[in-house]
């Protein structure tokens, strides 16, 4: 796999990441009328959402410290 | 299950901040860490000055956003209507600071037992308070709460964790009131099941108009104000408090 792919690869899924913590497992947008309203369906649910920022972020880094295919910099 | 709020008359509080003081007595907050907060503003100038006044608890929001950001589930939103800050659980990152609107999170940067108003290891008070670091401190703090038996009451517990008001939870849960509602020489903070139409506050929502701070940022508090008038232009805080210099 080049560089390029990882880094691509890395990017949607972080952002797949994003979008399914923030969409599915957080705390549904809406009018609170529970508890529901506040907590996070998932506990942990933006522990994942800063893992798929996190992942968007080290691609960059993946991208730049890895060397490409001709070997060059 | 009842749902906690509380109700406060702007027009009974004097700024007299008994409430300030019962808090940190009553919870063992550390120096610079005021769960509840009256802020005194001032507006015109002399002679024709107007001094009035705002308590400011955490507003235990129904769309509470500090519950919605915590990457561990440490802050959460329980059934009765009370945000708590599990401090076993938390891991001091500070999302819940960053998200709230209304400032009421204060982190422990200090080790507790350093971070209080005064240094009960400093020899000459040692030998007043007979060695008893410090000389008093609520035992109920360290009980665990609720059904699912969490540690959220109280502060100074641990160093590097974020602590807010918990609306006194283990008081709470014996029967009794808040620490500020308890101590309010004015009776200007209620507390008490905003659900029940018979109880206290909703009594006081029902007879006096009342709205709830940054209503627009869609957090639904449950501290609502009654009363006071609306300010004009040219207001400006005084006396304000904080850590000692």
């Amino acid at each position: 796999m080049t560089r390029g792919k990882l880094a691509v690869s890395m990017v949607l899924g972080g952002f797949f990441l994003q979008a399914l913590s923030y969409f599915f497992l957080a705390a549904p947008l809406g009018i609170p009328t529970g508890v529901e309203y506040s907590n996070p369906r998932l506990p942990f649910a933006p522990a994942i959402f800063i893992a798929g920022v996190m992942l968007v972020f080290i691609a960059a880094i993946v991208y730049e410290l890895l060397p490409d295919r001709d070997g060059g910099e | 299950m009842p749902r906690y709020g509380m109700v406060i008359d702007l027009d009974r509080c004097t700024g007299c901040r008994a409430c300030m003081a019962a808090c940190k007595v009553e919870n063992n907050t550390p120096e610079g860490s005021f769960w509840m907060y009256v802020f005194r503003f001032e507006e015109g100038e002399y002679p024709n000055t107007r001094i009035w006044f705002m308590p400011r608890p955490c507003m235990h929001c129904d769309n509470a956003p500090c519950a919605k950001v915590c990457p561990v589930g440490a802050r959460y939103k329980r059934e009765d209507g009370i945000v708590a800050t599990d401090w076993d659980r938390c891991i001091g990152c500070r999302y819940c600071e960053v998200a709230c609107p209304y400032s009421v999170n204060y982190f422990n940067w200090r080790d507790p037992e350093e971070n209080q108003y005064v240094n009960w290891k400093d020899p000459e008070l040692e030998a007043l308070s007979g060695g008893v670091i410090p000389p008093y401190k609520n035992p109920d703090l360290d009980r665990p709460c609720g059904p699912e038996k969490r540690h959220i009451a109280g502060a100074s517990h641990v160093e590097g964790v974020i602590e807010k008001c918990t609306f006194c939870v283990h008081r709470v849960e014996a029967g009794k009131t808040t620490a500020c509602a308890a101590n309010c020489p004015e009776h200007a903070i209620i507390f008490g099941d905003l659900d029940d139409p018979a109880s206290e506050p909703s009594q006081k929502l029902q007879r006096k108009s009342s709205f709830r701070l940054l209503e627009e940022a869609g957090t639904h508090p449950r501290v609502q104000y009654v009363g006071g008038t609306p300010h004009g232009h040219g207001w400006r805080q005084i006396q304000p408090a904080g850590k000692r210099s």
